[in-house]
């Protein structure tokens, strides 16, 4: 056990013994036992909230309506229907986890300030209902007639009606309950989905998994968990919408303050801010050449001292490499298989005439194009060709104005992101997307559960976790990582970045995987390693590629077939030494006349 | 009843008139600075008691004029002091900040001005109905409307037309290309920052006047305002004006036959506009996600 580990199991260790201790030192300061049960219902609630703002990254400011529904819940089962406290409670619970799913799914289609504005509104509609509908809700009276009642244990009765004491245990049993409920959910394979939306929402998509889906039933649960809190401080304020509502400044403040603490770590481990800007923008445009622009302005100072390693004086490197990726390689028989099987004459992607339009501008314009099995395609052209569209269009990031795409002869023309990452198809970005603020080893685990199919998994077990241990393993060898799985991803030099972006690919065993400018921004030894490992993952491994690059030493070194793009249309393709020679391809790149 | 409903439809119109005033500013600071201004109905509280307290001196007529102003003046400087150091960071920390300034406000003006609520005097012309049998509307409510119009002409104009307006459109689009182009943004957004301000010290006078002043009325006037720019679509200023009059007039139509949904059914317009069309009637693809 390491001494950060040691320390916080003390640190959790006083919090329980002060919390369990609360009622005989509260009471001799001059507190009272309310208190102490009230701080833990405000924790509760907290904690709730943080679920959903701490690992999700969305903010909801109407979480108090979740908590007020829990409460009026519990009061009227009280009143109406049964005199049961754990009735009270679930029903409570239910009503503020149902109300919460159904608007979640209105309200997890926006994010950001669209997010935090529609989570408001909703929280004043149910302040205004419990406020118009006195008949039901006693209005600004509150809500009267009921109480507490003792809970019957079979052996004995606990008395919650009168005893402080005996109510603050009770809260604290349930305070217990939910956190450890928490706390079990975040260390799942679903857990730490919601860790990666947060880290990094477009790299989430493209390892196949349903943001919107995720954050739906992290919002629900947070909002079941709202509602177990609203009934515990019964009775005495069932209108917990406007009780809770200034609490939750100090709420947030909790939250928000961790985040920051976290984002300034990370901005000095790995000199983000040059490149904060670049990422914005990105988000704006479809096709990312703004963000080229911009990102190769701020990539040129992180370029390391160039070694001058020429790729020629390296080739022979590659012979002993290649017998350590055989060792790696052995370990997904099954898909191994698939790769080197047999139909060699079957292609993988299938694109007939697809063409994108942005308004008047038309990107891409009738392309089609066939990848084999096996076979490493690069596509080339100048700046503003319509490549990282092409690929946007692959890649499901947006529809094709016309023409259609199949994949393993499905057509996937009309499918999401991550249905298409589903199917087997994995791809990287020309600026790399990881989690930033996760270790090498995180990183890829989140990709092998979610390729392993657990990712809504809520637990799991010694043996499923192994082999999605062995499987990282394997994969962070395979692209030689495997020295510094520990360490988090944004500390490590841009080369290893992306050698980490392409494990992530890689442990979703795709079919096909597709490279967006892998070299981008690199000094000669990083490209060197990056052209190497393509190679080895297509030479040796079999994979099917296709990738965009600019640099055409690494083109030249790695393709099967190039594909050349000029405003948009499909100019050539054929065998390097084709495209070489092809006349209408020299005047592209050159500007000559033809 | 057509009488009854046309009353609804033109009073919910004048109600709409008045979110739209408030909702524009709102929409500006968004739009251009990506800042959620909750203290929006702080300021209009501190607009309409600036106009109360100056009235007694320069009349109606010269609070009208010099309150809002006043009222931009202290927006600009809370704008220097507390905004300014969070731009550029998640939208989140402004929004926090505002919350905690329109608390601030609030009880600020509890402290200075007292919990009662207090009587703007109008012009005794403008409080008369204008028609006993037709319509009981005052003569300050259409002058309520005419002062939105001119308003709002006036803000259209500016934006399209000065070289301010058009940078802050610019802005809107995209700031980092506005700052290349040697800009100075801080000014843009400080200046857009106070033309907001100076909306919400509008409404605040002309609230004053219909509602009298209360420290509280400020929250109360600003839900309304977000739903506004909600349904209209974030980044859309003709959306926002649109939205405010569509929510005045949902509220008004339901005040005549379910009135104690009248304030609820502008939260159930949000949520279908939501569910059909997630950018809003006017917003823009992308905006905002």
């Amino acid at each position: 056990m390491s001494a950060e580990q040691t320390r916080k199991l003390i640190a959790l260790a006083a919090i329980w013994i002060t919390l369990l201790l609360a009622p005989y030192w509260m009471v001799p300061l001059g507190g009272y036992t309310a208190l102490a049960t009230r701080v833990l219902v405000l924790g509760l609630a907290a904690m709730s909230l943080n679920f959903l703002l701490g690992f999700t990254g969305v903010l909801s400011f109407g979480h108090a309506a979740y908590f007020g529904l829990g409460a009026y819940g519990a009061g009227l089962t009280l009143k109406f229907l049964a005199l049961s406290t754990p009735l009270a409670l679930v029903a409570g619970m239910l009503l503020g986890g149902v109300c919460g799913a159904i608007l979640g799914t209105l309200i997890v289609r926006r994010r950001g300030v669209y997010f935090a504005m529609v989570t408001i509104a909703f929280g004043q509609v149910f302040y205004y209902i419990a406020f118009q509908w006195s008949s039901l809700t006693g209005g600004d009276d509150g809500l009267r007639g009921f109480s507490r009642q003792p809970i019957d244990l079979g052996l004995f009765k606990l008395d919650i009606l009168s005893d402080p004491n005996n109510f603050y245990y009770f809260v604290l049993f349930c305070f217990a309950l939910a956190a450890g409920t928490m706390g079990f959910i975040l260390r799942s394979p679903f857990g730490r989905t919601m860790i990666a939306i947060r880290e990094n929402e477009r790299r989430s998509r493209f390892l196949g998994i349903p943001v919107e889906r995720h954050i739906w039933i992290a919002f629900t649960l947070s909002c079941f968990f709202m509602g177990f809190a609203g009934p515990l401080p019964l009775p005495g304020h069932p209108r917990g919408t406007a009780y809770l509502d200034r609490l939750y400044v100090v709420l947030l403040l909790h939250g928000v303050c961790r985040r920051a603490l976290r984002t300034g770590q990370q901005f000095r481990r790995s000199e983000r801010p040059a490149l904060q800007p670049v990422r914005r923008l990105r988000h704006d445009g479809g096709d990312g050449r703004h963000a080229k622009l911009l990102g190769s302005a701020a990539r040129r100072c992180r370029v390391r001292g160039a070694a001058g390693l020429s790729l020629q004086h390296h080739r022979q490197l590659d012979v002993v490499r290649r017998t350590a990726v055989r060792a790696g390689g052995a370990v997904f028989p099954a898909w191994i298989a698939w790769l080197h099987s047999a139909e060699q004459g079957m292609n993988v992607l299938e694109i007939k005439n697809v063409t994108k339009r942005f308004g008047n501008l038309v990107a891409v314009r009738d392309v089609s194009l066939d990848v084999a099995k096996g076979e490493l395609c690069a596509i080339i052209g100048p700046n503003g060709a319509g490549k990282t569209t092409f690929f946007n269009l692959i890649s499901g990031f947006f529809p094709p104005t016309s023409g259609a795409i199949a994949f393993d002869g499905r057509a996937i023309t009309k499918l999401a992101t991550h249905e298409r990452v589903r199917l087997g198809m994995a791809r990287t970005f020309q600026i790399t997307e990881i989690f930033p603020e996760l270790t090498v080893f995180e990183n890829v685990r989140i990709a092998a559960e979610v390729a392993g199919g657990y990712r809504l998994r809520p637990w799991i077990n010694r043996s499923e976790s192994e082999q999605i241990h062995r499987n990282v393993e394997d994969t962070l060898k395979l692209v030689s990582l495997e020295t510094k799985t520990d360490r988090l991803v944004g500390e490590l030099a841009h080369g290893d970045q992306r050698a980490a972006e392409i494990a992530m690919a890689l442990a979703l065993k795709p079919h096909l995987l597709l490279l967006d400018e892998p070299t981008a921004g690199m000094g000669d030894q990083e490209t060197y390693h990056i052209t190497q490992l393509i190679r080895r993952l297509h030479r040796d491994s079999n994979y099917t590629i296709v990738l965009i690059e600019h640099d055409m030493r690494v083109v030249f070194h790695l393709a099967d077939r190039i594909c050349v793009l000029d405003q948009g249309r499909m100019l050539a393709q054929g065998t390097p030494q084709e495209i070489a020679a092809n006349e209408t391809v020299q005047a592209a790149y050159l500007g000559i006349a033809t | 009843m057509t009488q009854l409903l046309l009353f609804n439809v033109t009073n919910g119109l004048i109600i709409g008139a008045f979110y739209v005033l408030m909702a524009l500013g709102l929409s500006l600071i968004l739009n251009l600075s990506n800042v959620i201004n909750f203290a929006h109905g702080g300021f209009l509280v501190i607009g309409g008691y600036i106009a109360y307290t100056i009235t007694p001196y320069i009349g109606f007529w010269g609070a009208l004029l010099l309150a809002p102003p006043l009222t931009a003046i202290i927006g600009l400087a809370v704008e220097r002091v507390l905004i300014r150091p969070l731009y550029g960071r998640d939208p989140l920390y402004s929004l926090l900040l505002t919350f905690g300034l329109a608390f601030m406000i609030e009880d600020g003006t509890r402290f200075i001005w007292g919990p009662q609520g207090k009587p703007v005097t109008i012009p005794a012309f403008l409080a008369q109905p204008l028609s006993n049998d037709l319509f009981f509307i005052t003569g300050y409510r259409l002058f309520m409307v005419a002062v939105v119009m001119v308003a709002v002409t006036l803000l259209f104009l500016l934006l399209r037309y000065t070289r301010l307006g058009i940078r802050i459109r610019a802005g809107t689009l995209d700031l980092d290309t506005v700052a290349a182009l040697g800009i100075n943004v801080q000014m843009l957004r400080s200046l857009n920052f106070a033309v907001g301000i100076f909306l919400a010290g509008l409404s605040g006078v002309l609230a004053a006047g219909q509602l009298g002043l209360e420290p509280t009325m400020g929250t109360g006037l600003l839900m309304p305002s977000f739903i506004a720019i909600i349904v209209g679509g974030i980044g859309s200023l003709p959306g926002t004006l649109v939205g405010g009059l569509l929510i005045g007039v949902a509220s008004g139509l339901t005040a005549v036959f379910f009135p104690a949904a009248s304030e609820a059914v502008i939260y159930v317009m949000m949520a279908v506009v939501l569910l059909l069309r997630p950018r809003g009637l006017f917003g823009e693809e992308g905006m905002m996600s």
